[in-house]
């Protein structure tokens, strides 16, 4: 390893930084793996298969201690007293937004990251996606294409395991390599075609979830099984059913003798050598002793999380880059996305009461973007999609029944209606007016300067709520729906978790700051490969795409390494 | 085949997981039966305002073909609520109004009488404030009890896969 500590350091144990750590390691390369977040093995789940009466509380959060620890993580629609410790405390671990322009950042306590905690729904992103820069001119055209990501899409599906469906034939949003779906229930079959017939071109089809439902011999090795619909996945899950760094990508680099993994980790900077010009190695303060230390090596990885990735690159200035390492483009911190969300559609359908099911599913359906596909056939950019399903309320439905007794009692035996609900997911269009920067004087108490956030939503994003909540009422209304209800109440920028840009990939570097490998335009052995590469935000979930992009640029990594040019 | 690769699952589990995680896992087998048990961390409630919201819980929800409110220990649940998760205006807005029903000898009513003092008060629930919170921790205290989870309702804390079936086939929601 000449001169090096390692050859390669990964920024981030999570989606993307798991990936990042398996590929070098598999490959032989001494890898150092960094985060930030508290220690936690796989199967070291305290919540797990605790019932709701051994809870304190039987699973609700103490409200005061929430308030003062994690007043924002709090408002997570995952954040409960099962799961609260998966998030950051946020007395600790502050962040500004500039007023007005809020910007909602949640974020994992853990190693693993948020790909502990997140909502597991898989989508690749299609064609229509890659060229919607170039088509319409905002944001900078990608400089990869569908088929630049396809083997990769294949190569990580096959590791991570996909549910879903073989039969879907979407224009705009390729199939995975699935194992067998999650299936839709009798009333989601029944909406589907209902909608399907009144509304061509708009779809209804499986949630496609990274959730093992029939393992490969290659998952089963790593000690993972079958999906046992408990739904209870933020807490984690000894079953490994559902893709998470924890129990796949970092067991697999663990076991090639390759990996290093260090949490408590906090990097404040990638070091930059004027010699070289290259980064020579990360500055790190242990959360814990609060020991400083460096550490060196050939090839650096940043997978810390979109915004983690772009404060830690902001605060990596020298007398070369005052404003982060290799940013002579000025576009780092800039151009930061997220998916739409807030916007619901829900009602009732008649009948089926003779129907129920058994078992939680991670997902049920969604509907994939039908706007704007072969036309421009609205007034905004772009689109959105919708994740839902049909369930039956259960025992809750008694906090509001009248009546007592044993006649009370026993209506509460009987699940609710059927109830259908649609979730927009939307996209954000990239502007260089949404962007973070550092604090000049203010840092947490490690010293990191602490991030200032500032985001909108603006034109087309309004027009997008306004006519994915007309639409969604609309298909509601068709399929035989009762009470159907629209709720629009748009999320501010960062609410749907996924949080994108601030690094992203272009053709030119004078725009741009990643090339198509997800290398930094100027510094050559610095990579960026988790969401702050995105030059657009597409309105699928993200998260299938990062593992793509990440094993994609470490296999370049690895030939120019082999090459002797890194 | 379902069941036995089930039961592997389980056994495999409780292996990784040590014995704990059997007895969560069994407990509709093996520990019906218990009420809620108390820690007594900041108990807040007296004799007299337990004795009532322990009425008042077993008449919203009484023992049928299943034990009731009062066996799943629903009064000493909303007593460890009041006294540990409510803000300290919710504990006391609570136990005020606890007392006033007393001011109007609940307890010395015999149980019919009783029964219909509760039900009035839930024909007007929407102004008795009182009610409205003891029926709400009423019904989430006891459905989220072991009791309540595994006897009144179809626990099931590893359903395997998602299937469709008929309701008939359970006849009752799972908890």
């Amino acid at each position: 390893m000449d001169n090096y500590d390692y050859d390669v350091i990964v920024v981030g144990s999570g989606m993307s930084g798991g990936w990042a750590a398996k590929e070098f390691t598999e490959k032989g390369f001494k890898v150092l793996i960094l985060d930030r977040g508290l220690p936690i093995e796989h199967g070291d789940y305290k919540t797990e298969n605790v019932a709701k009466w051994d809870m304190e509380f039987r699973g609700q959060h103490d409200r005061e201690e929430a308030k003062r620890e994690q007043n924002f993580q709090r408002t997570s629609y995952l954040y409960d007293d099962y799961t609260k410790h998966h998030f950051i405390n946020d007395r600790e671990n502050p962040y500004y937004s500039e007023e007005g322009r809020q910007f909602d950042w949640f974020r994992p306590s853990m190693v693993s990251g948020k790909s502990l905690i997140w909502g597991r729904q898989s989508y690749r992103w299609g064609e229509i996606d890659f060229k919607a820069n170039k088509k319409d001119g905002y944001g900078c055209d990608w400089p990869i294409r569908y088929k630049d990501l396809e083997p990769w899409y294949d190569y990580v599906e096959t590791f991570a395991g996909i549910s879903g469906d073989n039969n879907d034939d979407v224009e705009i949003l390729p199939n995975s390599k699935f194992q067998p779906p999650f299936v839709m229930n009798i009333v989601e079959r029944e909406i589907k075609n209902r909608v399907e017939s009144k509304f061509p071109g708009r779809n209804i089809i499986c949630a496609r979830v990274a959730h093992l439902t029939k393992p490969t011999e290659e998952q089963m090795e790593l000690g993972r099984g079958q999906c046992q619909t408990r739904n209870e996945c933020g807490r984690g899950c000894s079953f490994g059913a559902y893709f998470s760094s924890i129990n796949a990508t970092l067991p697999a680099a663990e076991r090639t003798g390759n990996m290093t993994l260090r949490a408590n980790a906090l990097v404040q900077e990638v070091i930059y050598d004027p010699q070289t010009k290259k980064a020579s190695g990360v500055r790190v303060t242990d959360i814990k002793t609060n020991e400083n230390f460096t550490l060196t090596a050939r090839v650096i990885f940043m997978c810390a999380s979109s915004m983690s990735t772009v404060q830690i690159l902001q605060n990596s200035r020298s007398e070369t880059y005052n404003t982060g390492i290799g940013n002579t483009s000025g576009v780092l911190g800039h151009y930061i996305m997220d998916h739409l969300k807030g916007v619901e559609a829900k009602g009732t359908m008649p009948g089926y009461l003779e129907h129920y099911y058994k078992g939680r599913r991670p997902g049920g359906i969604y509907v994939p973007r039908y706007r704007n596909v072969n036309k421009q056939d609205t007034d905004f950019l772009r689109g959105y999609g919708f994740q839902g399903g049909a369930s039956r309320s259960g025992w809750n439905d008694a906090i509001k029944r009248e009546g007592i007794g044993a006649d009370f009692k026993n209506a509460n035996r009987q699940p609710g209606a059927w109830t259908f609900s649609l979730g927009m997911r939307g996209e954000g269009l990239p502007y260089f007016d949404n962007h973070m920067k550092l604090s000049e004087t203010k840092t947490d108490k490690w010293g990191f300067p602490i991030a200032i956030m500032s985001t909108s939503w603006k034109e087309n994003e309004w027009k997008i709520f306004e006519d994915a909540r007309n639409t969604a009422v609309e298909m509601l209304e068709a399929a035989g729906l009762q009470n159907v209800v629209g709720i629009n109440k748009p999320a501010p920028v960062g609410n749907s978790n996924h949080e994108m840009g601030g690094a992203r990939m272009g053709l030119d570097p004078r725009t741009s700051y990643l090339n198509r490998w997800n290398q930094n335009h100027e510094v050559s052995n610095l990579f960026v490969t988790d969401g702050a590469a995105f030059a657009s935000g597409a309105c699928q979930n993200p998260s299938l795409t990062y593992m793509a992009v990440t094993a994609r640029a470490a296999d370049y990594a690895i030939s120019q390494l082999k090459a002797g040019i890194l | 085949m379902e069941d036995i690769n089930r039961r592997d699952i389980l056994t495999g589990l409780t292996a990784m997981l040590g014995v704990s995680a059997l007895s969560t896992i069994h407990a509709n087998a093996i520990e019906v039966g218990f009420g809620f048990k108390p820690s007594g961390k900041n108990a807040i409630f007296n004799e007299q305002q337990m004795k009532i919201v322990e009425l008042i819980a077993n008449i919203i929800i009484p023992d049928t073909d299943t034990p009731g409110a009062s066996k799943a220990g629903v009064h000493l649940y909303i007593d460890h609520m009041a006294g540990n998760w409510m803000t300290k205006d919710e504990a006391s807005s609570l136990i005020k109004g606890i007392d006033k029903i007393n001011t109007d000898k609940f307890t010395s009513l015999n149980h019919e009488e009783q029964v219909v003092f509760v039900q009035n008060l839930d024909d007007n629930r929407d102004k008795e404030q009182t009610y409205n919170t003891l029926k709400s921790y009423t019904v989430v205290g006891y459905y989220t009890s072991e009791i309540g989870s595994t006897l009144e309702l179809n626990y099931d804390p590893v359903p395997g896969k998602y299937e469709e079936i008929p309701f008939d086939s359970v006849g009752k929601v799972w908890a």
